[in-house]
């Protein structure tokens, strides 16, 4: 899988609270896809 | 091979107001998408979309459409203007997904019955797509005056919308090819 994209994504719901990155303020999910078939697949970092 | 694929490009119809004149622009996108060699098209219209109302995001996500947009390249997504903007459905569908959408093209028809052809609410879409992900192309095609470019029955009566909607593919499937070597190849470290 190619890790193409990073977002960060701000929490809104308590138990996400722990994921939080404190010097971004959310946390990152990461974006990777697939270089034979194109599928996409996204994972918290 | 990944890069043999077809490209798939859905256009979105983004409303669901009766008597709409944006479908008849939306099929004619779409008729001219199938004519493009090597992409596969579909029309999703997001009145037939059973997405509830009583939530909203990622949580109201409807497998159908969720596939189609992971399975896509690029969009074209054809809205009209509504006081400006678009439709409270449209946000509402596309909010439904996140994922699916990262590092795609995504080109905007804006449609009205005024001479603007929509720019205000094409403008308006554009950091929502940013925000979802996508990557805008800078070819737009607007239909103004829409009620004297389609007859009734969805006949186009002006021909020069062909070679407008013409440019503004050639653009897209250009981006969708370029962003999908970059998602499979070229990594963020």
């Amino acid at each position: 899988m190619n890790h193409h994209c990073d977002k960060i994504v701000y929490n809104v719901d308590a138990h996400d609270a722990g994921k939080t990155d404190p010097s971004l303020g959310g946390f990152i999910e990461e974006f990777h896809t697939c270089p034979e078939c194109g599928g996409g697949a996204s994972r918290h970092a | 091979m990944e890069a043999s694929r077809s490209l798939f490009i859905p256009v979105i119809l983004g409303t669901a107001r009766m008597g709409r004149m944006s479908l008849h622009a939306a099929h004619l996108v779409t008729e001219e998408l199938g004519k493009c060699a090597g992409v596969e098209t579909d029309l999703i219209d997001i009145a037939k979309l059973p997405l509830p109302t009583n939530d909203a995001g990622e949580a109201i996500k409807q497998a159908d459409f969720s596939a189609k947009m992971s399975k896509a390249d690029a969009l074209v997504v054809v809205s009209p203007e509504y006081n400006h903007g678009y439709s409270g459905l449209l946000k509402h569908v596309l909010d439904s997904c996140l994922k699916e959408y990262i590092h795609k093209a995504v080109g905007i028809v804006g449609v009205s019955a005024g001479p603007f052809g929509g720019t205000r609410v094409i403008q308006n879409l554009l950091p929502v797509m940013r925000e979802l992900g996508l990557v805008t192309i800078f070819w737009d095609v607007n239909f103004s005056s829409v009620q004297k470019v389609f007859n009734e029955d969805g006949t186009l009566l002006d021909e020069s919308y062909i070679r407008r909607i013409d440019k503004f593919l050639k653009e897209l499937i250009w981006m969708a090819k370029t962003l999908r070597q970059g998602r499979a190849r070229i990594s963020l470290d």
